[in-house]
């Protein structure tokens, strides 16, 4: 790491206690003690470099490091030593294997602070690997940790909310965020939004294939089927107003490079289709209950390839 | 006013929408039997009831009217108040005691220097602080009371004690007189808010204060502030880096917040987006009180100075402008009281702050570019070595949800590129991802520069091969999907909520991102100049 190369020599002579050391070089000693999973040595350093120059921006700084280590004090430091070097590891060596053991370390911590961070830190870790079945149980081991502060357990309820979510029980997930009084998140929202979404996004893209379906019914029943498709080239401002509709939208969207221009831009050539068949449709019968089931298919179909649209593609928009 | 702009928005689109729904139903009115004209009305609805949250998410850009003239002394000229009441002045300008720099307030409703006058909430509340003048000697501060508080002054000094014991300037404890702006982004004025403001001027640096704000009987607890090193100074400093508050889920905005100020970082770096709507004054309250268990955001921005970027749903909107005080100096075709792009330094690094969302396009290529030309030429590489840029929507990035702006990459890259930027920081995709070291560009994308180890810039007499493109975002706004294998130029792309921290050194800098939510290191990298 940075400061450990840069001091290691220095750090030697102080242990040795062979020339004064500057404040800042205390300082760096100290910040290059913690990037080295030793807060013991850390904190010794930032005492004298706030012992040194308290009126300092140095030691306003010592301060803070003084008084997030000290409350973290549990055996001597060695739980801490632990969290840090685990926390501080590149994510790449973070495998499974690593957290499993660090589970282990886990297991034989005193309770404290540091034993419900390091909790939490290990079901985050679950829940990159995407491994929802250890991030739930870890999220469970962390909210049942007695140190969990009170201020971190809306997040911790959230997370196990989530990792269930990626599990694929979203029913649990929305009990979950019920039971913890949570109803009003933007996590219980979205999880709500999908658990709709995966009863009704089959039934709005149902809805749009069998508005497609009856025209083209409707189309090759005519007998004609040739002539009502050369209709639209005969009409080409039917053509024209089609995409406008569809069009118009998403262009003015994109022009005002909104968020949500790609909700648009998928519902723009679903719209455009509906509308063109619709015009067909009208060309190829004139049975008025044809016509009047054909109109109210394509108003369901537009709500629906809308609501397909914005599910699918609306990520970015505030109402999604 | 910012409303000019934000309602001259709404009628445009509204009128363009209109001519879209009116010229569709002539065309098929005439043409078209019962069903497509059934069918074209519940399009058109349809798109009409998408197109207005579309449109509500759109940002509009505050065009204040022109500032009243003041003199340096703070005299605001005062217009005929209707209630009868004492003068109200729309605009403030004047120069603080002891600083060297004028401050200008957006047109508001109601603002002048402070007086001892207190309504009954005038406890201070939304205290943090920032930067208008040098980080070595100024800071400035800016707070949230009642309405008819007009009690805007601090009280500093470097003994807590006599700090905390005096109730105006004494022994050891000196006093700051600031203003007030009383600010409404309602066209009729409704639900005005208070904000106060007060510049300190005349710091030594490196030095650690204590200070309250307030007034006589009415001072806030003391906060802790410490002023930059020397320009120049080689002593070791470290900043972080987060942006997209908006929302503010999962908690995340407190709880960046929260580790940022546990790793004693020396300030902050905020590139946009901190509320949903930037005229939206009860998001702004969320972006001041959010907690995280006994901790406040205000515990964390009372003492660290945080620089902002203007981002698409800030809207330089004038609760932007009247929360947030930094450097004020106008150049051509800049609106906000020249709080669009601006610059300072810390220690012996450049920060630049760009504002990409302008209500003319052809600024960004234009009057913003040719002052960050003219702002990177002015810097000593020899005395400060670093120099980092900020803005909201980024040049290079692998999110799935906002494509890299290209038009920016014209404007602006060949700039980063003459001048040997080292870092270029980004938000507006919920996100982190970073770049490999970027030099050049055509249509095909970024040109991918020698890199060393992990991605960092090789560096040859002093000049990184590249600049390195960081997005850095989500600290409460939804997260979006990455797609790392997109471009060449990606180096690694994450998508979770995340912060950054820089640490510089001298020539040496280590920059660390955070998993927010577990505080693990998910990239890091160090490098020598």
């Amino acid at each position: 790491m940075l400061f450990t190369a840069l001091f290691a020599s220095m750090a030697h002579a102080q242990d040795e206690d062979l020339a004064p050391v500057a404040p800042v070089d205390w300082a760096r000693r100290a910040q290059a003690a913690e990037e080295a999973a030793d807060p013991r040595t850390a904190l010794e350093d930032w005492r004298r470099v706030l012992a040194a120059t308290p009126g300092s921006r140095l030691g306003g700084r010592a301060r803070t490091r003084i008084a997030w280590l000290e409350a973290r004090d549990e055996a001597d430091y060695v739980p801490l030593a632990g969290l840090m070097r685990f926390l501080g590891l590149p994510p790449a060596e973070r495998d499974a294997g690593v957290i499993e053991n660090f589970e282990r370390e886990i297991s034989a911590m005193p309770p404290g602070v540091v034993r419900a961070e390091a909790r939490v830190a290990v079901a985050g870790e679950w829940d990159r690997l995407d491994d929802s079945e250890r991030a739930i149980a870890a999220w469970q081991a962390a909210l049942a940790d007695p140190d969990l502060e009170e201020g971190d357990r809306g997040l911790v309820l959230e997370s196990l909310a989530q990792a269930r979510m990626v599990g694929g029980d979203l029913p649990g997930a929305i009990a979950e965020l019920d039971a913890a009084d949570l109803g009003s998140t933007p996590l219980h929202r979205f999880a709500s939004r999908r658990l709709r979404a995966a009863t009704w996004l089959p039934v709005a893209a149902s809805v749009v294939c069998l508005f497609f379906l009856v025209v083209a019914v409707l189309v090759f029943r005519s007998g004609r089927a040739v002539e009502v498709l050369a209709s639209l080239k005969r009409a080409p401002l039917r053509i024209a107003v089609a995409i406008l509709m569809g069009a118009g939208p998403a262009l003015v969207v994109a022009w005002w490079g909104d968020d949500a221009s790609a909700a648009f831009a998928a519902f723009a050539p679903c719209s455009t289709a509906i509308v063109l068949g619709a015009f067909l449709a009208g060309e190829a019968t004139d049975a008025r209950s044809a016509r009047a089931l054909v109109g109210v298919l394509a108003i369901a179909a537009s709500l629906a390839g809308a609501y397909v649209s914005v599910v699918a593609y609306g990520e970015a928009l505030p109402f999604a | 006013m910012l409303t000019t702009l934000v309602l001259t928005t709404l009628v445009l689109t509204t009128l363009v929408l209109t001519t879209l729904v009116l010229t569709t139903l002539v065309l098929i009115f005439q043409r078209s039997s019962l069903m497509t004209r059934s069918i074209a009305l519940a399009t058109i609805l349809l798109a009409l009831s998408l197109g207005l949250p579309a449109c509500e998410s759109t940002g509009a850009v505050d065009t204040p009217d022109a500032a009243t003239v003041m003199d340096d002394t703070g005299v605001e000229a005062p217009d005929s108040n209707v209630d009868g009441g004492p003068p109200r002045a729309p605009t403030l300008s004047y120069m603080p005691e002891g600083c060297t720099y004028m401050v200008s307030t957006p047109t508001v409703v109601d603002t002048a220097r402070s007086r001892d006058e207190y309504g009954a909430a005038a406890d201070p509340t939304h205290v943090h602080t920032s930067w208008a003048g040098p980080s070595e000697s100024t800071f400035a501060v800016n707070w949230h009371t009642d309405n008819d508080t007009h009690a805007s002054s601090l009280l500093i000094g470097t003994d807590m004690a006599a700090v905390m014991a005096a109730d105006d300037a004494g022994v050891g404890v000196a006093r700051s007189d600031g203003h007030y702006m009383l600010f409404t982004s309602s066209p009729t004025g409704l639900n005005p808010e208070m904000a106060h403001e007060v510049h300190v001027c005349g710091l030594t640096p490196s030095t650690t204060y204590y200070y309250r704000v307030g007034g006589p009987g009415h001072w806030s607890p003391a906060f802790e502030i410490a002023t930059a090193p020397t320009p120049g100074s080689t002593e070791p400093f470290s900043f972080g880096v987060t942006g997209d508050s908006r929302g503010y889920e999962d908690n995340a905005w407190a709880i960046v917040e929260h580790r940022m100020m546990s790793r004693a970082v020396d300030f902050e770096l905020f590139s946009g987006d901190a509320v949903q709507f930037g005229v939206a004054q009860d998001q702004w309250n969320q972006f001041f009180e959010q907690s995280e268990g006994s901790f406040h955001v205000q515990d964390f921005m009372a003492g660290h100075p945080m620089m902002m970027a203007n981002g698409n749903h800030d809207s330089l909107a004038v609760n932007y402008l009247a929360q947030f005080a930094l450097p004020q100096e106008v150049s051509p075709s800049e609106i906000g009281q020249g709080e669009e792009w601006y610059s300072f330094d810390y220690g012996n690094a450049h920060f630049v702050f760009l504002n990409d969302t302008v209500v003319n396009s052809a600024v960004l290529g234009g009057d913003e570019a040719a002052w960050l030309d003219h702002d990177l030429s002015l810097v000593d590489r020899t005395t400060t070595p670093w120099i980092f840029v900020m803005h909201h929507q980024p040049l290079y990035t692998c999110s799935t949800a906002h494509a890299p702006d290209t038009t920016l990459r014209a404007n602006w890259q060949p700039i980063f590129d003459r001048y040997h930027v080292d870092f270029v920081l980004a938000g507006h995709n919920h996100e982190y991802d970073r770049s490999t070291p970027i030099n050049m560009f055509d249509a095909g994308g970024g040109h991918v520069a020698p890199q060393g180890a992990n991605g960092v810039p090789v560096i040859t007499a002093g000049v990184p091969s590249g600049t390195i493109y960081l997005v850095a975002a989500g600290a409460g706004a939804p997260l979006y999907d990455v797609d790392p294998g997109a471009f060449a130029t990606t180096y690694t792309g994450l998508s979770l909520r995340n912060y950054v921290t820089f640490e510089i050194d001298d020539r040496t800098l280590h920059m660390t991102a955070y998993n927010a939510l577990t505080d693990a290191v998910i990239d890091e990298f160090t490098y020598t100049k």
